[in-house]
């Protein structure tokens, strides 16, 4: 009989990741932002490792590429903190500055924050999808080794 | 309150402590886990006087100490990344050394120290 | 941008060298001194059209940090100096180094990357004569101390090569490092980096004897001055292109032009200033006594070397003005000697002053060439050696006889081993060897020309001796060169050295080998053994701590806790305990956080006893998880979600490594690890106690104020509804990149631990 927790685990990917995004995005007015998004995202991620195995897992190209994504992060990340140095402001200032009319509609406001907290969702989610893909490649070839 | 929380992070950290102490290396990971996470506690302990809102901030509410929350949010993730790091070094330990025994470890390093002295000296 | 034109071709020359000797080894050579002598045209064009000037890149204003770069006389100087014998130099590595290259054993083609590696060193000599700001003094500074350490080692085959590279780096970055100090001492001390700034507030508020101690020690390395002049004999183990030349004209010229950049610094600092002209003297009188007696030609050169600038930093330490042009007249015969005793080796493959003798019959052209540089480093009239005399008697005459003495002794010993070099390789019986390429005694040659021109017409040197002394001293000189035919005590003096160095030259069989003998014994307790003595020290240091620390890695780690929480305790312990501790309200909303907090603490104690690996595992997420609805009952529902998700993952991937360990070696490695020492658990009590005390402490001692109640406010200004957001992101910004940065150092130890191929065992 076929289990029937590979095809719902494959089923729930997709939502997973889409709270992930909805979590980074209303990180600057509800509970959420970079780390739980990033986090979950590769929670969702580790999901698809432990039911359908390395290989199936490995079909996402987010997946594939998840370390160069953390590096992606980290230019985000930094990109957002000391551009603004170069435009005479101080590191870390966000735009638009505080008193400066708000963009966006509804829920949503664009804010260099949100670039900020992309950053770190995709640094936190290389960690993870990283590590978790480390110890499967090994948990299939290990071999006896030393006394 | 003030006494039940700092019982609690001493307890956790002496745990802690008490687990890196030990001659096996999962252990000693698990009391760096543990001791992170005492820390973590006591950043937020900081708030426990004064909780109340977090969400939609409204004039006059009481609110948990924001700066404490992140800074807790900031200590667990680093501790996240950290005892990932540390596990992927007990496997790759156990992997190099054939052990997770830490006086084995130390053995095999004053051999391989003396070894090199050796060579050198020749 | 005017004044960045010369710089930038200096900083283009080493790429476009590089290009060139891709496409063909020669060009290499030839694309750079093109390069370096266009750089030199535009310097000197700017210089004569438009005068001194500075110019002020801003770079990070908010912190208050600029690119500032100035076209005084001393930049001009030295850059020129740099630009033009580097280009002299680069030529003759185009003859030399085929040569060197093929008796070392290595490709032809590595010349490129020799060539490329002078031209680097020219452009960072360049930007550091050229920057007005004490934080990129030192970024230059450093730049030619690795830069010199790439090149003293440029034969990697050759042990003797890489000790003397470790040695310059070890010696003249440490000295760097305390120049760093004192640029940051006298930064706070006046809130500002930028030169001018400082030399114009130090007008009023001297700066303190520490920092010019420090700024002091950097330059004396960099100059190899006593104590720190071993590094550069040793140094002569490189080609010899990077001898000529970073021993001429650029490295040591390096630390004496840092002292007349800042002198305005060490006016006032009377002190600091007589003790550099104490190390002047030595210098200069221990660098040519062992001048007098060494036998390897590069090393005699490298003496006097030391000597010389012993002159020069007198010459900085009496404030004279004759200071850069002392300098620039010693460079062009120190490069044209270093050059020709090259081609002499390359032509006979001997080392040493006794195992040759009368090249003049072979090499008359290079025998010419360098007695004109002798002639100029002994301070012959005719070349513009004379007038480096000169001034440095003119400077001492004031001081009196105990100075004039010193100075005639010094000039003398300098004529008399200059006479025993040259004559040593010229002079003497008849030895026949092949005719020396002609690019190797051409730059000898030119560099000849220039030395007689200066002497011949002393009024060219008159106009940027005076803009480098101005820009010293900060006022207008009156610097005159000229031949005066009278008996003024310049002129006696230099009589005086001619004669004491004629006497000892003569006289020199009768006493070398006894001076050989007692400078043998004396570098027996000389600086370099004390250099050996520390490192060997530090050897043993380090090697004992290791053996110590390796031995048993739970000693380490109680051996750090113990003490720390014993530390936290006897805190505790002296400071009042009235109103130290609170016990604090237990009320009806706090119950579900004490349910939870108990729950935590009996999986934290349930791990001490857990038998096997899985459950241990379990209980530790049982603790995490208990602290994630902790935070949730103390309303921290960001931290509390964030620790429920990482929490899950954690564990998964733990539940992951325990699959990964082999099954037999975890169950043994959990039999033998259930032996706990009595001492473990008295270390875990002292640590859990003091951990438990200091926070009580600091929990019960909450200010009323908090900057998280100011946070509020200001997040909805800053357009963030969600505070812990808004601190995350905006007002703790800067901690986040940090953080960022520790949990990208994680993934890559990750990846580099477990990397994808199947790694070595």
């Amino acid at each position: 009989m076929r289990s029937f927790v590979p095809p719902l685990s494959r089923l729930l990917l997709w939502p997973s990741l889409i709270i992930a995004l909805a979590l980074w995005l209303k990180g600057g007015a509800s509970v959420g932002g970079g780390f739980p998004a990033g986090a979950f995202a590769g929670l969702a991620v580790l999901l698809q490792y432990v039911t359908v195995g390395r290989d199936q897992a490995r079909r996402y190209v987010a997946v594939r590429y998840a370390a160069p994504l953390a590096g992606v992060g980290l230019l985000l990340v930094v990109g957002t903190a000391f551009m603004p140095v170069l435009a005479g402001y101080a590191p870390m200032s966000l735009f638009p500055r505080p008193g400066q009319p708000e963009l966006g509609a509804g829920g949503l406001h664009l804010h260099t924050a949100l670039i900020f907290e992309g950053g770190l969702m995709l640094i936190v989610f290389g960690l993870v999808v990283t590590v978790i893909d480390r110890f499967a490649l090994r948990t299939g070839t290990e071999e006896e080794s030393g006394p | 309150m003030i006494l039940i929380a700092s019982l609690v992070v001493g307890l956790l950290f002496a745990c802690g402590v008490r687990m890196v102490l030990e001659r096996e290396l999962v252990r000693v990971a698990c009391g760096t886990v543990l001791i992170t996470n005492s820390s973590v506690l006591l950043i937020v302990a900081g708030s426990f006087p004064e909780r109340g809102e977090a969400l939609s901030v409204r004039q006059g509410w009481p609110v948990t100490d924001p700066v404490l929350q992140s800074l807790a949010l900031t200590a667990i993730v680093i501790g996240f990344a950290v005892s990932a790091l540390l596990l992927t070094l007990v496997h790759r330990t156990q992997r190099a050394h054939g052990s997770l025994r830490t006086d084995r470890l130390v053995e095999a390093e004053l051999k391989r120290v003396h070894a090199v002295e050796k060579e050198e000296g020749h | 941008m005017p004044i960045l034109l010369p710089i930038l071709l200096a900083l283009a020359c080493a790429p476009l060298a590089y290009v060139a000797g891709r496409w063909r080894t020669g060009a290499a050579a030839w694309t750079g001194a093109l390069g370096a002598l266009v750089a030199l045209g535009a310097l000197v064009h700017e210089w004569t059209t438009q005068g001194p000037s500075r110019l002020v890149l801003p770079w990070a204003p908010t912190w208050g940090l600029s690119l500032e770069f100035t076209r005084d006389g001393l930049s001009g100087l030295y850059a020129a100096l740099a630009l033009g014998v580097g280009a002299l130099v680069v030529l003759y590595s185009r003859a030399y180094m085929p040569h060197h290259l093929a008796e070392e054993g290595r490709p032809a083609r590595d010349e490129v990357r020799f060539q490329g590696l002078i031209l680097a060193f020219m452009a960072a000599m360049v930007l550091l004569v050229t920057v007005d700001d004490l934080l990129l003094l030192f970024v230059a500074l450093d730049l030619t101390t690795i830069i010199s350490y790439l090149l003293i080692g440029f034969d990697r085959e050759d042990p003797e090569s890489r000790a003397a590279a470790l040695l310059s780096l070890v010696l003249t970055g440490a000295t760097s490092v305390v120049f760093f100090a004192g640029a940051m001492t006298l930064g706070l001390q006046y809130g500002t980096f930028s030169l001018p700034l400082v030399i114009e507030r130090a007008a009023h508020d001297p700066a303190s004897t520490g920092a010019l101690v420090c700024l002091a020690v950097g330059a004396l390395g960099k100059s190899a001055q006593v104590p720190f002049h071993f590094w550069l004999p040793r140094a002569m183990a490189a080609p010899t292109p990077v001898s000529s030349y970073l021993h001429s004209a650029a490295m040591v010229a390096a630390g004496v032009f840092l002292l007349q950049r800042l002198y305005p610094l060490f006016a006032p600092a009377t002190e600091v200033r007589d003790g550099l002209l104490a190390i002047g003297f030595l210098s200069m009188g221990m660098g040519s006594l062992m001048a007098l007696v060494a036998d390897p030609f590069k090393r005699v050169l490298a003496y006097s070397t030391i000597a010389q600038y012993g002159y020069a930093l007198v010459l900085v330490a009496l404030g004279s003005e004759g200071a850069p042009l002392y300098v620039a007249a010693h460079a062009p015969c120190k490069a044209a000697l270093f050059l020709t005793v090259g081609a002499i080796t390359q032509v006979t493959g001997k080392k040493k002053l006794s195992e040759v003798s009368g090249l003049r019959h072979s090499l008359p052209v290079l025998a010419g060439a360098s007695a004109i540089a002798a002639a100029g480093l002994s301070a012959v009239p005719l070349t513009e050696g004379f007038f480096k005399d000169e001034v440095f008697f003119a400077a001492l005459v004031p001081k009196g006889p105990a100075f004039m003495a010193a100075g005639l002794v010094g000039a003398g010993m300098t004529l008399a081993y200059t006479l025993r070099l040259w004559w040593g390789l010229f002079g003497g019986p008849r030895q026949d060897v092949p005719a020396a390429p002609r690019l190797l005694v051409a730059p000898v040659v030119v560099l000849a020309g220039l030395i007689l021109l200066g002497g011949l017409v002393p009024g060219l040197l008159v106009e940027p001796a005076r803009a480098a002394a101005e820009a010293m001293r900060g006022e207008p000189s009156t610097l005159e060169l000229a031949y005066h035919f009278d008996a003024r005590p310049e002129n006696l003096l230099a009589v005086g050295a001619w004669v004491l160095g004629a006497l000892l030259f003569a006289t020199r069989h009768a006493w070398t080998p006894a001076l050989s003998r007692v400078l043998e014994a004396a570098s027996r307790v000389g600086a370099e053994r004390g250099y050996r003595l520390l490192l060997h020290q530090l050897d043993r240091l380090s090697t004992w701590l290791h053996e110590k620390e390796v031995r048993d890695l739970r000693d380490r780690v109680a051996s750090v806790l113990v003490p720390t929480g014993l530390l936290g305790l006897a805190v505790l312990g002296v400071t009042p305990l009235r109103d130290r501790f609170k016990v604090g309200p237990v009320g009806w909303a706090d119950v579900t956080l004490v349910m939870a907090l108990a729950f935590a603490s009996a999986a934290a104690l349930a791990t001490l006893r857990a038998k096997g690996h899985l459950r241990l595992v379990l209980l530790i997420s049982c603790v995490g998880f208990s602290l994630a609805m902790v935070f949730a009952f103390a309303a921290a529902p960001d931290v509390a979600l964030t620790s429920v998700l990482v929490e899950t993952t954690f564990t998964l991937l733990f539940a992951g490594l325990l699959a990964l360990l082999p099954e037999d070696r975890l169950r043994r490695a959990q039999e033998e690890a259930q032996k706990p020492r009595g001492r473990d658990r008295l270390a875990a009590g002292v640590a859990g106690a003091s951990a438990f005390l200091l926070s009580w402490s600091a929990l019960s001692h909450l200010h009323a104020d908090r900057v998280g109640t100011r946070t509020v406010e200001l997040a909805e200004i800053a357009h963030s509804p969600n505070v812990v957001a808004a601190v995350l992101t905006d007002f703790r910004g800067l901690d986040t990149v940090g953080e960022m940065s520790v949990v990208v150092a994680a993934l890559l130890g990750v990846t580099s631990l477990l990397g994808l191929k199947k790694g070595r065992r």
